[in-house]
């Protein structure tokens, strides 16, 4: 539970200094050698109130790591991280006030129970009266789309339906910093769309709301963050917003031209500023393919087609996609770089 | 934007331990008793200790050629209370291996404000509740059927009533101590209650006085609460006719001796269950799965 107010608990919903964390396994039970494995690996990350930020990253990246220090689960090896400006460490029950968590892709709940029996034990633990928290729970069932399926058992829910549940317990407490581990891992699609929608409408409610979400779907990450960090191996190699990422690969966009049909483009090549130029015939149209310098430079390409008294038909800026960036960065696409390829 | 929590006052986290307890109790129980069959349940319930008691009536007849009284009295006992230990350390640490491997849920209760231990103590009485019908029908049939001492004049409340208490505080201990212990072996987890609780069973005077064990043995036994614990729940039933495995100290020394032993237990697991709390976070296996 939590208030907005002017005197802070930071500036900041979450920060991380050099954030590291090795694991250290044994090969198997007999061996006494020890393998390590660095999930996070020198990690910063700043996330203002009311962001909704995203990790993205493959398989292996340290995402789930990063989640489980911060929700006080997992202990750094070295570095620091602060949750409304709490130590995880030395503060983690003042975290666990403020925070909760859902992951995708597990059938997580006491089969046994009902659903709303369920929630409303969840609810207990973050000290809601029983009344508050079982009108809570149904209204938040009905957003979700769940409140038919109150009274049954946890275990009949389909996958979709569970983890519309464990959204809603999340979201029982009020969190401050809600954070989300591949929420639509393995839903159809319009659970994923559900969950996605409610998401963006829940941060929007109440100022100070702050979401750190994790997924490997490039869409998710687009459509649904203020800004992205793309995870590596365990180390950040790029955060900002997914705009500017895609800016930042510049190289990558280009302007798509569809004309009348040009009898000869040699002269395409010549205007200033052109880097590259593609061209396809279409149903006795002409698609450019163009990369320029700077944006300006269109204009002295679309001058030179009026010249010629070429008609145009179309002009669209392609931005890159995170996928892109992505490729730029690490030089593979992003199911490549999964952990195991 | 700043923002800030609203504290919680120490009169609330109060509460908030009671409703975390009480939570966990219920959840407990509603896993115990998760029976869509009645019949099944009556049969668990029931006639499964019964048929317990019959088993080691028919065993101690052999034995002891037929032995009544005091011999039988203290054997008859002995088997009554065990269950609470095997169901008590049984609830709590199963609770946590069954929470994270099973029902998935554990992380979600270790992240939420709550003191887990309390949780875990709900658990563990949660289980220890199905004892009581164990219990009482064990008595039941030892009183009206084996004909064991059992009068209502020879019921000592004053000494039954705090043993009580004192004998589930410290099995509580025991528990907490062997669910500390399983983040040292995860492997083999399910196996650990079952093995610790025959190994208590044979040293903790519950079906034979502990004189009968070598010093060593002795000695050993009298560090443990439990052995102290079915001492005074004896006295207090039986009163006059119970055998002893102290036949030396007086009532007040027994629970004395009960209560300080607790007290020491129940520090001790609190340590150990905090290094296994830490251990757990640093390994980073509060939800892992064995299977992994
Ligand atoms: N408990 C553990 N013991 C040993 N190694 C681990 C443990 N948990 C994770 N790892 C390893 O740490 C690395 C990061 O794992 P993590 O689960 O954080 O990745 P992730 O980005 O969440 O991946 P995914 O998309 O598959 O969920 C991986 O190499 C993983 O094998
Ligand atoms: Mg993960």
């Amino acid at each position: 539970m939590w208030d907005e107010s002017p005197e802070g608990m930071g500036e900041l919903a979450v920060e991380t200094k050099n954030l590291v964390r090795i694991y250290r396994r044994k090969r198997s039970s007999q061996d006494s050698q020890e393998r390590q494995v660095i999930a996070l690996d020198g990690v910063n990350v700043e996330i203002p109130y009311g962001e909704l930020f995203g990790l993205l990253g493959p398989n292996g990246a340290g995402k789930t790591t990063l989640i489980k220090i911060l929700v006080t689960l997992l202990l750094p090896t070295s570095g620091t991280a602060r949750v409304a400006g709490l130590d995880v460490v030395q503060q983690a029950y003042q975290v666990r006030e403020l925070i909760s968590m859902v992951s995708g892709g597990e059938h997580s709940g006491y089969g046994l129970l009902t659903v709303r029996e369920q929630l409303w034990m969840f609810s207990q633990f973050y000290g809601l009266p029983t009344r508050l928290a079982l009108a809570r729970i149904d209204e938040l069932l009905k957003i979700v789309g769940l409140y038919e399926e109150r009274n049954r058992r946890v275990s009949d829910l389909s996958t979709g339906m569970r983890q519309k549940m464990n959204l809603v317990r999340g979201l029982l407490s009020d969190p401050l910093v809600f954070f989300l581990d591949e929420p639509t891992v393995g839903l159809d699609v319009s659970a994923a769309r559900d969950i996605r929608a409610y998401i963006k409408e829940w941060i929007r409610e109440k100022p100070g709301r702050t979401i750190l979400l994790t997924t490997h779907y490039m869409q998710e990450a687009e459509e649904l963050c203020d800004r992205v960090a793309i995870i590596h191996k365990g180390r950040i190699i790029a955060c900002d917003s997914p705009a500017a990422l895609r800016r930042s690969a510049a190289s990558g966009s280009y302007f798509l031209l569809t004309t009348e049909r040009l009898s000869e483009d040699g002269w395409l090549k010549e205007v200033p500023g052109v880097r590259r130029v593609d061209i396809r015939v279409l149903d006795g149209r002409t698609e450019i393919r163009l990369q320029v310098a700077e944006d300006g430079v269109i204009a002295e390409v679309v001058r030179a087609l009026a010249d010629r008294e070429r008609k145009i038909y179309s002009l669209t800026k392609v931005e890159p996609s995170l996928e892109d960036v992505f490729m730029q960065l690490v030089g593979r696409r992003m199911e490549e770089a999964d952990e195991g390829r | 934007m700043g923002v800030r929590a609203v504290r919680v006052s120490s009169e609330r986290s109060l509460q908030r331990l009671w409703r975390t307890f009480a939570v966990a109790y219920w959840l407990g129980w509603q896993i115990e008793s998760n029976w869509t069959d009645p019949l099944l349940f009556l049969i668990y319930s029931v006639i499964r200790p019964l048929g317990g008691v019959l088993i080691l009536a028919v065993m101690f007849f052999v034995v002891a050629r037929g032995a009544r009284g005091p011999v039988l009295g203290f054997f008859v006992t002995g088997t009554a209370f065990w269950p609470f230990v095997v169901m008590a350390m049984q609830g709590m640490a199963m609770g946590v291996l069954a929470d994270r491997e099973h029902w998935k849920t554990l992380r979600y209760i270790y992240s939420a404000p709550i003191s887990y231990r309390a949780y875990l103590v709900g658990r563990s009485l949660a289980q220890a509740t199905s004892a009581l019908a164990a219990m009482a029908i064990t008595l039941l049939f030892g009183r009206w059927v084996l004909g064991i001492p059992l009068y209502f004049s020879t019921i000592r409340p004053l000494v039954l009533l705090p043993a009580f208490l004192l004998g589930i505080a410290g099995i509580v201990a025991m528990g907490l101590l062997i669910t500390s212990a399983l983040t040292w072996t995860s492997r083999e987890a399910w196996r650990l209650p079952e093995a610790v609780g025959a190994a208590l069973y044979l040293l903790c005077g519950v079906i034979f006085p502990t004189t009968v064990l070598p010093r060593g043995l002795q000695m050993l036994s009298m560090g443990i609460p439990l052995t102290w614990w079915l001492e005074a729940m004896r006295r207090g039933l039986l009163g006059e006719h119970a055998l002893l495995s102290f036949p030396w100290a007086s009532d007040a020394r027994v629970l004395g001796t009960l209560a300080m032993l607790v007290a020491v237990w129940i520090i001790g697991a609190g340590f150990a269950f905090t290094c296994a709390e830490f251990r757990a976070r640093a390994l980073g296996i509060l939800d892992q799965e064995t299977g992994h």
